[in-house]
């Protein structure tokens, strides 16, 4: 008889119920249903992490990223003989975790430029993180559909919460036990399970989200995120499966600062 | 025209008040206006050509220095904005098509176009908007020039730009523009829009149209397919109409973010593609160790330049402690020395506001700054009787909280507050839900790069302020906007991929 | 200054370059905090390189916008430059009849 897991959310860098103690039955387990209120705590716990995520160097973030990929790897069996989880999901899982991994100290040289300005001045632009990300998981692949985008947000340097495939939410789930192994500081990444349209509208308008990720929402939902994010200027962000391994998904989600200094004796 | 009278007003009292003031006042400069001529009615100009417009309703352009009628223009409707985008999209298959090195071609011919009619088109910037004519003819003009002829560059070397990514261009782009920087916010609308294969429907801003409409006729001069530019004048119902029309593959707009909300909010689910350069607040930091008199130049340029309607404006001066009494005193001086007057004279720094809605915002704004208690200094320097006008501006004893400190006043009207340690500098700096801009001024490397990384706004001007450059990119955080305008960077969101 | 100096000069004006536009800048800037800190009023003379009534005008203007129309004077203001004196005079005979003058109308010494 084997010893049966109670699957938790991976909230604040800790392993915990929905507050509101309920939960639905997906892929044979009890999983958390998480509220607007499980939302809140995640945004509030990303936004703290993301002075320290954001001021790690690019490398270490990379480190962190590497580390997630052997954790993931080291699973693969496991997660792997997950209910809807796909042939070579884990291992594309785990490619995308190193294809990010060796991304993190690149994107400066890739998304950057030194500016001719015509005048007297040292010009340069850089790109930096821009802050809390909203992630929302496709129904499938729900594992490679959850850990690209996550993986090119947490690249950059912004923090995450993502809202993991209702039907599918076992993969998540491990991912957040991968990623707690992995040395990434609590409040990076925060993954939730539940109903999206418990979630969304209150991720979409939370006023502290700078930016959401569009891909795993129906047209409908595409709309009333967008619609919510107008109020505070959020960007919505749609990565499409052919750009889950691209410098600029992780640019997407990064802002450009221009520094302007003279130049003079 | 500014009357006589109203000049010899103003600089009679600029200045002086001991006894030498008489025998020391400056004549006045005016620039000559007879090199403009303007049409007292305006069209659309839609498909290479001027036409009137369907929609009935017409606007006075005035020029708010005197007030007088300068034109009328007229305000397309809904039809007006269908036939415009009709145009660009019978426009855009050859236009896209067309040897890159050739759209280069017609991109730099505006650039020259530009340059070579450059004072015509700054004095009537400046009859239009208020601008000084020192700056619409050393700043607008020439930096409108230089972001068409950085573009034109780039039209024949997209693959190189964006490698692996097959550029291509997306096809009508509906712009709409705000009325301080008239003819460069074209230019940076306009010229990475077409270098990029886009055909283009503008909007200028309802009380500055005047140059835009000129500039149709460069787009003449230099034989520009008719369509590729289509310039639509009107007020915020034209700029609805071209937001919500279905041929419009991407919107650009630079203007308030209360009405860059109204459009994100317009284009939610449209899947169409959008850039908003909205307002801001930014934070000027003078750090004890900075060379003081630069950074009180600085300071000056920072707000009151363009009559502090600017959208990067240092509109919050935050000030190490220590230093605060000596800056503020030479910050006052200073401010005395401003000429604020016709726009036309060649020695006005301050012009006049660019209308009378404007007007009333500054002053409204600046009344709940007295009334929630700072402490209010205007220099003595008399107003025209006619016209649009408001005194340079600096309220110390400010709080954080007050709206002086929080609200975009667009006017120039300084707000300064105090700081003792850098952490507190950026705190302060970063308590805006705005993020365009931020000065520093120090003269310690490091803390440059320290403070630069931690200013969440999308340039920062170390130890100099308000400089743009078409190479530069520009733009904001959080609800300043996003998207970048110059540079590469600037290329990049009138481009599809693959 | 500070020792009881009068006036300041930008230098002798036999060496090039000599008075230029931000040197002087730099100079009244400090004549004007030293009037603000000691209330006592340092005269200036930039020397050198003056040649035209253009020339000579840019320094007015910068005076008059750094230190204020005080020290438009000459016990505060003194411009070290021979050769400026004859175009001063070709400026005025200008202004007078009307037409650009020449060199040859004035004497060099």
């Amino acid at each position: 008889m084997d010893v049966r897991k109670t699957y938790k959310l991976y909230l604040n860098g800790a392993f915990v119920r929905s507050e509101s103690q309920r939960t639905y039955e997906a892929q044979g387990m009890n999983v958390p249903r998480s509220t607007r209120k499980d939302v809140r705590d995640a945004v509030r716990a990303a936004r703290a992490a993301f002075a320290g995520w954001s001021g790690r160097t690019a490398m270490n973030r990379g480190q962190v990223l590497y580390r997630a990929a052997e954790m993931l790897d080291a699973r693969s069996a496991e997660v792997g003989r997950l209910e809807g989880v796909e042939r070579g999901e884990v291992a594309q899982s785990v490619e995308a975790l190193l294809w990010y991994a060796g991304l993190t100290d690149k994107l400066a040289q890739l998304g950057g430029t030194v500016n001719p300005v015509a005048g007297p001045y040292f010009t340069f632009s850089m790109p930096e993180p821009t802050g809390v990300v909203g992630i929302v998981a496709p129904e499938r692949p729900a594992l490679l559909g959850l850990v690209a985008p996550l993986a090119a947000v947490l690249s950059g340097g912004s923090t995450a919460v993502a809202l993991a495939s209702p039907a599918l939410p076992l993969p998540a789930l491990v991912l957040g036990e991968v990623l707690a192994t992995s040395d990434l500081p609590a409040g990076a990444a925060n993954l939730l399970t539940g109903r999206h349209r418990e979630m969304l509208p209150t991720l979409a308008a939370h006023r502290d989200v700078n930016a959401v990720e569009v891909s795993g929402c129906d047209e409908e939902e595409r709309r009333k995120v967008e619609e919510a994010a107008a109020d505070s200027v959020t960007r919505v962000v749609a990565t499409e499966p052919d750009q889950w391994l691209s410098p600029h998904t992780a640019l997407a989600f990064m802002e450009v600062k221009t520094v302007w200094h003279p130049v003079g004796r | 025209m500014t009357d006589q009278r109203t000049r010899e007003a103003a600089t009679e009292t600029a200045h002086g008040s001991n006894h030498h003031a008489a025998a020391w006042e400056y004549a006045p400069a005016p620039e000559a206006t007879d090199i403009v001529e303007i049409a007292p009615r305006q069209r659309l100009f839609i498909g290479g050509e001027f036409v009137d417009a369907h929609g009935r309703g017409r606007i006075t352009s005035l020029n708010p220095a005197t007030e007088e009628p300068l034109s009328e223009i007229q305000e397309a409707d809904g039809e007006d904005v269908d036939r415009a985008v009709r145009a660009a999209e019978a426009a855009f298959r050859p236009w896209s098509r067309l040897r890159p090195a050739l759209r280069a071609r017609y991109v730099f011919r505006l650039s020259r176009l530009l340059q070579e009619r450059s004072r015509e088109l700054a004095v009537l910037e400046s009859l239009d908007g208020g601008k000084p004519i020192k700056e619409s003819r050393d700043v607008d003009l020439p930096l409108a020039a230089a972001h068409f002829f950085y573009y034109a560059g780039w039209a024949d070397k997209l693959e190189w730009a964006f490698p692996n990514r097959r550029p291509r261009p997306l096809g009508v782009v509906g712009q709409i523009i705000p009325w301080n920087f008239p003819l460069l916010m074209l230019a940076w609308k306009i010229a990475p829009a077409l270098a990029a294969g886009n055909t283009v429907v503008l909007k200028p801003a309802e009380t500055t149209s005047l140059t835009a409409l000129l500039f149709c006729d460069l787009c003449r001069q230099a034989e520009l397919p008719p369509g590729v530019v289509n310039i639509v004048t009107g007020g915020p119902s034209t700029g609805s109409a071209l937001v919500a029309h279905p041929g419009i593959a991407k919107v650009a707009f630079t203007g308030s973010t209360e009405v860059g909300k109204e459009i994100q909010r317009r284009l939610a689910g449209s899947g169409r593609r959008l850039t908003l350069e909205l307002g801001g607040k930014a934070a000027n930091i003078v750090f004890a160790d900075a060379a003081i008199d630069q950074a009180v130049e600085g300071i000056v340029n920072g707000i009151y330049f363009n009559q502090g309607h600017v959208c990067c404006a240092g509109s919050r001066l935050l000030v190490q402690e220590s230093i605060a009494p000596l800056l503020l005193d030479k910050l006052r001086r200073r401010l005395g020395t401003l000429r604020v007057g016709d726009p036309l004279d060649k020695n006005t720094d301050v012009g006049a506001i660019n209308s009378r809605a404007q007007l009333e915002r500054i002053e409204s704004l600046v009344a709940s700054g007295v009334e929630e208690g700072a402490e209010l200094f205007q220099p003595e320097c008399p107003l025209p009787d006619r016209g649009y006008w408001f005194r340079p501006t600096l309220f110390t004893n400010v709080a954080q909280s007050f709206r002086i400190a929080r609200e975009e006043i667009f006017g120039p009207v300084l707000s300064v507050l105090t700081f003792r340690t850098p952490e507190e500098a950026v705190a302060k700096a970063n308590n805006t839900a705005y993020g365009l801009s931020a000065g520093v001024w120090t003269e310690k490397g490091s803390r440059i790069l320290w403070m630069a990384e931690r200013m969440r706004v999308g340039v920062v001007w170390a130890n100099t302020f308000n400089r743009f450059d078409p190479t530069a990119p520009f733009g904001g955080y959080r609800e300043s906007g996003f998207g970048r305008e110059g540079g590469l960077h600037g290329l990049e969101p009138y481009l599809g991929w693959g | 200054m500070d020792c009881g100096a009068d006036f300041i000069k930008t230098s002798t004006g036999k060496v090039q370059p000599a008075a230029t536009l931000p040197v002087s800048l730099v100079m009244l800037e400090a004549i004007r905090d030293h009037h603000r800190e000691t209330g006592r009023m340092v005269g200036f003379k930039p020397a050198g390189g003056i040649r035209a009534s253009k020339q000579a005008i840019q320094y007015l203007v910068l005076v008059r916008e750094t230190l204020g129309e005080a020290w438009l004077d000459p016990r505060w203001l003194r411009l070290g430059a021979s050769s400026l004196l004859n175009d001063v005079l070709m400026q005025i005979v200008k202004e007078r009849e009307g037409a650009y003058q020449a060199p040859e109308y004035f004497s060099d010494d």
